[in-house]
């Protein structure tokens, strides 16, 4: 079984997925509970926009390629809620992501990206390094 | 008599075929100048001895140019369609119709040095005027051009002609390399776009399988709930008949592309194949979980022969049924089969009661990965369009007028139908 992670936060870290998929979400969602996180998930970028609070994350998962809202636009608008909420693209495509970061988005700092398919292990490590690193 | 002089006389003596090679822009000018270009003109819209004369230019150009051209209204004949091969280079009758023409072709460079720096006119294959220039910068024809060489032997005359109708073919040979390869190019850049998207597509699928299993796998197995466990193989389920759909879907379309889709052509009675695959689809079990939407066919003749694939055509009936129920939360699926007697044609549609197609899809509906649906592949309309084409016959989707649903169409040619005794072949 994955280890359970106890950073010794005493509270739950909080992730939100947003992916069009709902099989991904619900999968995932599973995974992330399994392994500690407290998780949401949204199949529709607009509705997740629209119940986003600030504060109320500590890291957003998103896929890119949804339809109504791609996950780039999604995360200008979230971005414009909650300013220091933590980002994670969960791309099928690097392609997409390096894509969309050179058009739209060159501040983005870093490779923020998951590249899916992805083990629930290595799934898990990527979110706590990610959540672990200094904002 | 002036060199000029012996230019123009010469272009008025032409009976049947004028050809002239302009080393450069300037020479262009020069010979504008004095009025050759309109001389060429005037003697292309009119008949010599009732017959036409086929006119000819080649030359470099620029904007200076272009703007003259256009504005004289000549054709420019770069492209293979303008002028028929066959016409432009046949060497011994350089005007088989009654219609004068006067062409120009671009010299893509101004020729080298080796080759020609001379203007060559050739007339009616009998006679040639062959000007070096010395001073090319100079804008008057006098100032400019420097030994002057007219023939009328027939060696020479050739030799010059076949000059001619080199850099003429060959303007057309790199015009047609230059278009091949732009069309190569494209289609590297489609087709680099269509792996691109495939990769995401199946990659997507995996994600819920992979994640799933390992839960299983990290889980005290003994403890799991037996709707958990129905839940999960679903889900797996699901998820790999997507992954088995695409990768047909993806070989299909490699086929498609490559033009080795192959068609098993057989006289069937497209009534029979379209009731077969309903049926089908009303024993699949997700649609018997769907209790609230049931499918209602009509058709108006007992049998209707078409020469088609089964298969294929089955698989297309099959992907707009399952298209329909996607989309249709209850009510009735309807499919009718109607035969056009006049126009031998037999259409079949599917319409749906769901949310009908998004305006913004509409003119990318039968593209590849033009929408993106749940458990869809985006590929299925693509492949249907190719195989309803490759039967000589039409898809189509409309938005229903009642503002509920869609309904998708297909047509294809009838051999005969039975049950009206009028109706012959």
């Amino acid at each position: 079984m994955t280890s359970k992670t106890t950073k010794d936060n005493s509270k739950e870290k909080r992730i939100l997925i947003v992916d069009d998929e709902p099989d991904v979400n619900a999968v995932l969602k599973k995974v992330l509970k399994q392994n500690g996180f407290d998780a949401d998930a949204y199949d529709d970028p607009i509705l997740a926009l629209e119940n986003f609070k600030a504060g109320s994350y500590d890291l957003l998962l998103l896929d890119i390629i949804m339809p109504r809202m791609d996950g780039f636009h999604l995360y200008q608008e979230i971005k414009k809620v909650d300013n220091n909420v933590k980002v994670c693209f969960l791309t099928a495509s690097e392609m997409y992501y390096q894509r969309f970061r050179k058009e739209e988005f060159c501040d983005l700092d870093g490779d923020l990206f998951i590249r899916k398919p992805i083990e629930n292990e290595d799934l898990v490590k990527q979110i706590n390094k990610i959540i672990d690193q200094a904002t | 008599m002036s060199q000029s002089q012996l230019f123009i006389n010469l272009v008025k003596s032409a009976k049947s075929e004028m050809l002239l090679l302009l080393p450069t822009i300037n020479a262009f000018m020069r010979e504008h100048r004095i009025g050759v270009l309109q001389l060429f003109k005037e003697l292309s819209t009119t008949l010599e001895e009732g017959r036409a004369r086929d006119i000819r230019i080649l030359t470099p150009t620029n904007d200076a140019i272009d703007k003259i051209i256009e504005e004289m209204k000549i054709t420019t004949t770069i492209s293979t369609t303008s002028v028929p091969k066959e016409e432009s280079m046949s060497p011994f009758s350089p005007n088989k119709d009654n219609n004068s023409h006067l062409g120009i072709r671009y010299l893509e460079s101004e020729p080298e040095l080796n080759v020609t720096t001379v203007t060559i006119l050739v007339v009616d294959r009998k006679a040639s005027l062959v000007i070096e220039k010395v001073d090319d910068s100079k804008e008057s024809f006098i100032e400019a051009v420097g030994l002057s060489t007219y023939s009328t032997s027939e060696p020479t005359v050739i030799s010059y002609l076949s000059i001619f109708e080199n850099f003429w073919n060959q303007i057309e040979l790199y015009q047609q390399v230059k278009e091949a390869n732009e069309r190569l190019t494209l289609h590297d850049k489609m087709q680099q776009e269509f792996i691109n998207v495939a990769a995401h597509e199946l990659r997507t699928p995996i994600q819920p399988i992979l994640s799933t299993v390992g839960l299983i796998q990290s889980s005290n197995q003994a403890l799991i709930r037996k709707e958990e466990l129905d839940d999960s193989i679903n889900l797996i389920a699901r998820n790999a008949t997507r992954l088995k759909q695409l990768s047909e879907d993806i070989l299909d379309v490699t086929k498609i592309e490559s033009r080795s889709l192959n068609l098993r052509k057989e006289v069937c009675d497209l009534n029979d194949i379209v009731r077969n695959s309903i049926d089908e689809y009303n024993r699949n079990q997700v649609i018997q979980s769907k209790k609230n939407i049931d499918i209602k066919y009509t058709s108006h003749e007992d049998k209707i022969f078409v020469e088609v694939d089964r298969n294929r055509i089955a698989q297309i009936i099959s992907h707009l049924l399952s298209n329909a129920f996607k989309f249709t939360k209850e009510g009735s699926i309807l499919v009718n089969v109607v035969l056009d007697q006049k126009s031998k044609q037999v259409s079949v549609s599917v319409k749906d009661v769901g949310r009908g197609i998004e305006p913004e899809v509409f003119p990318r509906l039968f593209q590849k990965f033009a929408s993106k649906s749940f458990q869809g592949t985006g590929l299925g309309l693509f492949i249907s369009r190719s195989i309803i084409e490759a039967h000589g016959g039409r898809i189509w989707a409309e938005n229903n007028s009642d503002g509920k649903g869609a309904t998708f169409y297909f047509t294809l040619p009838v051999i005969k139908s039975l049950q009206q005794p009028t109706y012959f072949m």
